[in-house]
């Protein structure tokens, strides 16, 4: 084997060396290579200089009071899906009643059941039809971000 | 010793998300390069993490490197938007926030590292988030590709390459200092 081959057969191997994410073989195989090899020697030690200095590098942390923000949107937010949860159940169990009501009282004919009911399912479906399309444009609206 | 001062339990849990809340804004940071866009990441990637119905139980292991990632997505996205918006005018940015973040962070580094804050500005987004994954983050391999959503054997081969590059801007930087 020559020993251009056996550099570049090596160098990928240098990265994982210095993460010491290679199997124990692949290891003493680089180990030996670089005992030897002055050139990738030098390389893994350029490598490892500057793994070392971007690990030190200095990058800002969050401020604290962001920081506070965050986790305190994150429980507000935790709050506010359990108490929608809470009202969307408890307001379907009352639709749910009241359409049951409804329907089992015979004080009222078919036909009036049903010009009531097309009434309400049309109101709750106009209702509905708009709440969606609000959503929608929150969701997708590219001006949202803009602070007037 | 008066480290413990407070529960253990609370202490705990408290600067565990501390400190997870601060890397990964300083993830975000390092993509994106402004505190402000990097705060929002942060926001929207909490709000994520609190509603989304896949997400780990926030004290296992598999927390940390699925919160990194919707961190990533979610600043990938808003450099798509200030592309858009810029016209791809984000290298100026990070000069500027170098500058604000003040002559006193500059100067606790050492000439090396401050080049090579540099040097990773000018590498691709690929090759810079890669590297301080690995090299600032301390993620391993697997992680690394759970962040990235890659398989794990193309994690070295695509860190090499990045550290390869890095290490062609700073060669002779680093030969200068090795001599003196």
């Amino acid at each position: 084997m020559s020993k251009l081959d056996s550099c570049q057969q090596v160098e990928e191997l240098l990265t994982g060396y210095l993460d010491a994410e290679l199997t124990q073989q692949e290891s003493q195989r680089v180990a030996v290579h670089i005992d030897e090899c002055q050139q990738c020697r030098q390389t893994c030690q350029q490598l490892q200089q500057l793994q070392q200095a971007v690990q030190e590098v200095h990058y800002p942390n969050m401020e604290q009071d962001a920081l506070e923000k965050i986790v305190n949107d994150m429980t507000s937010k935790t709050i506010q899906g359990v108490a929608w949860f809470a009202l969307s159940a408890g307001l379907a169990m009352i639709i749910a009643m009241a359409v049951y009501a409804f329907w089992v009282d015979t004080g009222m004919s078919w036909y009036e059941k049903l010009a009531m009911s097309l009434i309400w399912g049309g109101g709750i479906g106009l209702f509905v039809s708009v709440l969606r399309q609000r959503l929608i444009a929150r969701k997708t609206d590219k001006y949202r971000r803009v602070k007037l | 010793m008066a480290r413990k001062l407070k529960p253990a339990g609370v202490d705990s849990v408290d600067s565990v998300f501390t400190d997870l809340a601060q890397g990964a804004f300083k993830l975000a940071m390092q993509l994106l390069h402004q505190p402000a866009d990097a705060h929002d990441v942060l926001q929207d990637a909490a709000a994520i993490a609190i509603s989304h119905p896949g997400a780990p139980n926030a004290r296992s292991d598999e927390f940390k490197p699925w919160f990194y990632r919707v961190v990533r997505n979610k600043a990938i996205d808003r450099l798509r938007e200030l592309k858009r918006k810029n016209h791809g005018q984000l290298d100026e940015q990070s000069v500027t926030t170098r500058e604000r973040h003040g002559p006193e962070a500059v100067l606790q580094q050492s000439q090396l590292q401050q080049q090579v804050q540099l040097a990773l500005t000018k590498l691709s987004r690929e090759q810079r988030e890669i590297i301080l994954l690995k090299d600032f983050h301390g993620f391993a391999y697997g992680d690394i590709a759970q962040i990235l959503e890659i398989p794990k054997g193309t994690v070295m081969s695509r860190l090499h390459r990045a550290r390869m590059a890095l290490r062609e801007q700073l060669i002779p930087y680093m030969t200068r200092e090795h001599h003196e």
